[in-house]
């Protein structure tokens, strides 16, 4: 049986405005109530005068409303005044219309308008319980103020009706729903009446219901309508309370008037016949598809279509709709049931196996870590800008937490987390700063010193100490300690090569062996910012400094240092002169080799003579092979210069040359 | 005395007392909401002439009887009236619209009297109408539960940091009695609320998941971190507009993103709240969409390397067992959106993404632990009889159950234990066609014990 959703019910006509009645009084005469579907067409005549009178005032608030919303005293403004003039170039008075949440009417007939403000006035005046708006006058720009914002403000339940005649407005007058239900004169209880904005259901309409579903059908599509339309748009409790309203009213109807009901649904253009589809399971319409007409059954594939596109959740749904709609119900459903009982009980067998399986997934702490880094990893992969900075500020603060108590296995894990998470720079710039900010403090100088001294290899050490190299003090610590720093050096290579920019501030260090040590790690640095400053390490005073910036030069550049390997080989100190050779060494360039048997030449030093043949020495070409093997055969020596060439040669080639 | 009919009234009631507040008592909608609950007040009390609700602490007693599922479907309602000091009230056929919309004005603190009618009166609690519930502890832990949620989402919605500590103790507490009553705890697992359907889900997800956590064989420590996982594994959506939620159509394109947004808004929240060792609650959070084939969302970073994982892909064990748990649960409640499936189809639903939705163990074991015939069904014998099945037994094994009707359609008096072989089940029954409830059934017994 059909539950109605009764919103009232009216008398059978309505009253005309006498000049003397007040205002949310009723009127003395009574007019005929509108009647009809709301689309019905104008009657004609004085009626059609009417009619247009409306579409006129409708109009006209269209526009006072549209104003309104975008301007709250609208006042002076063209549009606003605009619509008092139409109002004021009414044929007569009083224009009477009446509200229905869908839209304005007059005499019955809807009163269509292209704007939507008009629409959303109607609804907001029908919340406040508002059945009609009579102009009795050309109002006011004052006036019609009033009863704009009477009209937006959110109903408390009052009736606003006197609420303009109290603000003086004479020219409006606002008729309350309720007030013409409380009207006994004219109250006919009969069959004939209805309203076109609510449906009264009489005890032998739901008998002839009962035996004609599509009555039935049609009476529970407009109820569906009309009962959603009448919620306001951010009534979320009061929409989903009102569609289990109708989804238990829809389970009560005959199987027959549902399959109507779904007919109804599927043609229907009205967005709620939509939602309420979405409601029904796929068993559901599975069960009813068998008894669609032909031309209803295309239509519920259609349904099924879109919604498999619309979301991959309506999937297994849908495709339960679609068996079902393949075979029914009746025996073959039987058959279904048993076999999915069958399916259920195998699974079911499946499981001390399964739960033997489960139970290695649960080796202890690791996994549980584990999952926790991952979730951070997998954070900073997806969030936006917004939560980024949330995100990795939780995170640093657990690296911070972990290295305080000590648990460097954690700490380990969580800066763990971070590499290898493809991000972009300024997202990776911005994670460490936000890591430096959690390690700032006097306690990182003790856990600095703990962590240098761990005792473990360069791999674990790395792991643990990187999330305190971002600050100064490990730098400083393995500058001032070689132990430390050969077991730190790994490590500040990869944290240079995240981030340089704390080691290029080191490079300005009053302590050379700290410049030293930040020009070592910035060797895993290819910025080319870098290489700039190196190259300026090559005049510093200290020679620990420039015999280091030599190296990490050609670990940057490669062959490229060549020319300022060379150069160096003139350097006032033995040990960057030295450092030089042996870099020359390894480079495979035969200019190297015409420029150092130049030099070979060309120098009297003894010492940088023997310099020259040892990187000679070392060098693979031919042609300093032979040199030095000319060198070292010459059996007439006369001057000391040449005498040490030879000497030197014979000891480089090996004795008895 | 029909619990569902006085669920019926109950739920009209919060309706009224829902548009007292929003719209206020005199208007339209107001008031004939409050036309429908007085009809159905009436139909309430029209059998024995007065219907006596009486609400002590969190349970409902009508009759002298304690509707432990109504109880907790209504846990909000029935605070409302506590609140309002109202611990008992009775109701007549005589009962008004006007009854009913003052009543309803009163508990939703819109007024602050009541004046007494024919139809509807408040009445001073007697301890006689308070008999003993046998589900009286467990269903205590269960609002408990519901009232860590709540104080976790207020925390959640004005940017204050979770207290993970309160949420582990009302899972330790949960668990403690879910032990205790195994086979109750899966019946009131079947509550759902559409009112706060967030938290009566998440409870629900936890219950579950801490049984087939225990199957599993975790231990203390263990089930406690699942617990908490699964206890606060959608608190992100607190964080999605309602209107999203509470869609009652299909989503457009923008409205699923921001949905899917919801695993990292709780992960976030709880990670933020997690100390050393608690970060695998966020996993759960995070990963319960992410599907074991890695194609659900978020979209896992980590995803890419499930081979070296025996195939499984790295989604924790925890993940795997809430994501099942949270399914089924999800699959039997009535959403704004979609009807409940019943709980065998639910299974099969399940069963049929075992490997690319879900772990294929956890599925498996889930179904071990819930049975073909879960706690709380209804089975029509080939003898005619009435059963309801009490516990969970395996694939193989007789259903036990309690008697409830006889062949005849008489109600039994006090449900008998019986064993039933599969082979003598003619067909599953909805509990409206059978016209009782799970935990009253339960309740009868224990309390006939």
């Amino acid at each position: 049986m059909v539950v109605p959703i009764k919103t009232g019910t009216y008398p059978r006509g309505h009253t005309a405005v006498s000049p003397d009645r007040q205002p949310g009084t009723l009127p003395d005469a009574i007019e005929p109530w509108p009647t009809g579907e709301f689309d019905a067409p104008a009657t004609g005549g004085a009626d059609e005068a009417a009619v247009d009178a409306g579409r006129s005032v409708v109009e006209a608030l269209s526009v006072a409303w549209a104003t309104f919303t975008a301007f709250e005293d609208p006042r002076g403004l063209e549009a606003f005044e605009r619509a008092i003039e139409l109002l004021a170039n009414c044929p007569w008075y009083p224009i009477r219309l009446e509200i229905a949440p869908a839209g304005f009417a007059s005499r019955g007939v809807p009163l269509a308008s292209r704007r939507e403000a008009a629409r959303r006035m109607a609804r907001s005046t029908f919340a406040h319980g508002i059945g009609g708006i009579e102009i009795a006058a050309p109002p006011s720009p004052d006036d019609l103020l009033h009863l704009l914002r009477l009209m937006a403000s959110p109903p408390d339940g009052t009736d606003p009706s006197p609420l303009l005649g109290t603000a003086g407005v004479e020219s409006i007058v606002l008729l309350h729903r309720r007030l013409l239900v409380d009207e006994a004169e004219g109250f006919v209880d009969d069959d004939e009446i209805t309203d076109f904005d609510v449906l009264v259901v009489t005890d032998e309409d739901e008998e002839r219901a009962e035996q004609e579903p599509e009555t039935e059908a049609a009476m529970f599509m407009t109820e569906l309508t009309l009962g959603l339309s009448m919620l306001a748009e951010d009534d979320h409790e009061g929409r989903a309370a009102a569609l289990h309203t109708f989804v238990n009213a829809f389970s009560g109807m005959s199987r027959t008037a549902r399959a109507a009901a779904i007919g109804e649904l599927l043609r229907s253009d009205d967005p709620a016949a939509e939602i309420f589809l979405d409601q029904l399971g796929s068993l559901e319409l599975g069960d009813l598809a068998s008894r669609l007409d032909s031309d209803t059954h295309p239509l519920l594939m259609e349904y099924a279509r879109l919604a498999a596109e619309q979301g991959e959740q309506r999937h297994v749904e849908l495709l339960g709709l679609l068996t079902n709609t393949e075979t029914g119900g009746g025996p073959i459903g039987l058959v279904i049931a048993e076999s999915v009982q069958e399916a259920l009980r195998a699974g079911a067998r499946e499981a001390p196996a399964a739960i033997a399986r489960l139970r290695d997934l649960r080796p202890g702490r690791t996994s549980d870590t584990v999952a926790g880094v991952n979730v951070i990893k997998g954070l900073l992969a997806v969030v936006g800008d917004e939560s980024f900075f949330a995100v990795a500020r939780s995170w640093a603060d657990k690296v911070a937490d972990a290295v305080a108590i000590g648990d460097l296995e954690h700490s380990d894990s969580l800066f763990a987390a971070i590499v290898g998470i493809p991000m972009a720079d300024g997202r990776q710039a911005a994670l460490l700063d936000v890591l430096g900010a959690a390690f700032a403090g006097p306690a990182l100088d003790a856990a600095a010193d703990a962590v240098a001294w761990a005792g473990d290899g360069p791999g674990r050490a790395i792991r643990r100490t990187a999330p305190l190299f971002l600050s100064g003090p490990l730098i400083r610590h393995a500058a001032a300690n070689p132990d430390a720093r050969r077991r730190l050096a790994p490590a500040l290579a990869i944290l240079a090569r995240i981030r340089p920019a704390p080691f290029l501030a080191h490079l300005e260090d009053r302590n050379p062996l700290v410049v030293a040590t930040a020009a070592f790690a910035l060797g895993a640095s290819k910025s080319a910012e870098v290489v700039k400053r190196i190259e300026g390490l090559l005049d510093h005073s200290n020679p620990t400094v420039r015999v280091q910036a030599l190296g990490t030069l050609h670990t940057i550049v490669g062959d490229a240092a060549t020319p300022t390997l060379l150069e160096a080989l003139d350097d006032a100190h033995e040990k960057v002169r030295s450092r030089a050779s042996r870099i020359l060494a390894s480079i495979d360039d035969p200019r190297i080799d015409e420029v150092l048997l130049a030099r070979l030449d060309r120098t009297t030093d003894p010492a940088e003579q023997t310099r020259a043949i040892d990187v000679l020495a070392k060098r693979t070409s031919p042609k300093v092979a032979a040199h030095l093997t000319d060198l070292a055969s010459k059996r007439f020596a006369w001057s000391r210069r040449v005498r040490h060439l030879r000497d030197e040669a014979r000891r480089v080639l090996g004795a008895g040359t | 005395m029909n619990e569902q009919v006085v669920a019926g009234f109950l739920t009209s009631l919060r309706r009224v007392s829902g548009f007292a507040r929003l719209y206020g008592p005199s208007h339209p909608l107001s008031l004939e909401a409050a036309e429908e609950s007085a009809v159905a007040g009436a139909a309430m009390s029209v059998e024995k002439g007065r219907t006596h609700l009486v609400v002590s602490e969190d349970s409902l007693f009508v009759d002298g009887r304690v509707l432990a599922r109504t109880s907790l479907e209504f846990n909000s309602l029935l605070r409302m009236m506590n609140e309002s000091r109202v611990h008992s009230v009775a109701v007549t056929p005589q009962v008004t619209a006007d009854d009913i919309a003052r009543f309803a004005a009163l508990i939703a603190g819109v007024d602050e009297s009541f004046d007494d009618s024919p139809g509807l009166s408040i009445t001073d609690l007697i301890e006689t109408d308070v008999a003993r519930s046998v589900t009286g502890e467990l269903r205590r832990s269960y609002t408990d539960s519901l009232d860590t949620l709540r104080g976790v989402g207020s925390s959640l919605r004005s940017g204050k940091r979770l207290d993970l500590n309160a949420t582990a103790d009302t899972v330790e507490t949960l668990l403690d009695k879910a032990v205790a009553q195994p086979s109750a705890a899966l019946l009131l697992s079947t509550v759902k609320s559409h009112h706060e359907y967030t938290f009566y889900h998440s409870v629900n997800t936890c219950i579950l998941s801490l049984a087939l956590g225990r199957m599993v064989g975790l231990d203390d420590e263990a089930l406690l971190l699942l617990g908490a996982g699964a206890l606060l594994h959608d608190i992100g959506k607190l964080g999605v507009s309602p209107s999203i939620l509470s869609h009652p159509g299909r989503l457009n394109a923008k409205q699923w993103e921001e949905i899917r947004r919801y695993p990292q808004v709780g992960a976030e929240a709880i990670l933020e709240a997690a100390e050393p060792g608690q970060e695998v609650t966020a996993a759960v959070a995070f990963e319960h969409h992410a599907r074991v084939d890695g194609s659900g969302y978020p979209r896992l970073v980590y995803h890419d390397h499930a081979h070296e994982h025996g195939g499984r892909g790295p989604l924790h064990l925890f993940s795997r067992l809430v994501s099942v748990a949270d399914t089924y649960d999800a699959l039997t409640s009535r959403r704004s959106y979609r009807m409940p499936d019943p709980p065998s189809r639910a299974l099969q639903i399940i069963l049929d993404s075992a490997g690319n939705g879900y772990d294929p163990d956890a599925v498996h074991a889930f179904i071990r632990m819930m049975g073909v015939y879960p706690p709380g069904s209804f089975l029509r014998l080939r003898s005619g009889l009435i059963v309801m099945v009490s516990e969970t037994t395996g694939p193989d094994e007789p259903l036990k159950g309690l008697l409830v009707r006889g062949s005849t359609g008489a109600e039994i008096g006090v449900p008998e234990p019986v064993t039933v072989m599969r082979e003598d089940v003619l067909d599953q029954l909805a509990e409206t066609t059978v016209g009782l409830e799970p935990t009253a059934v339960f309740e009868a017994f224990g309390a006939a014990a």
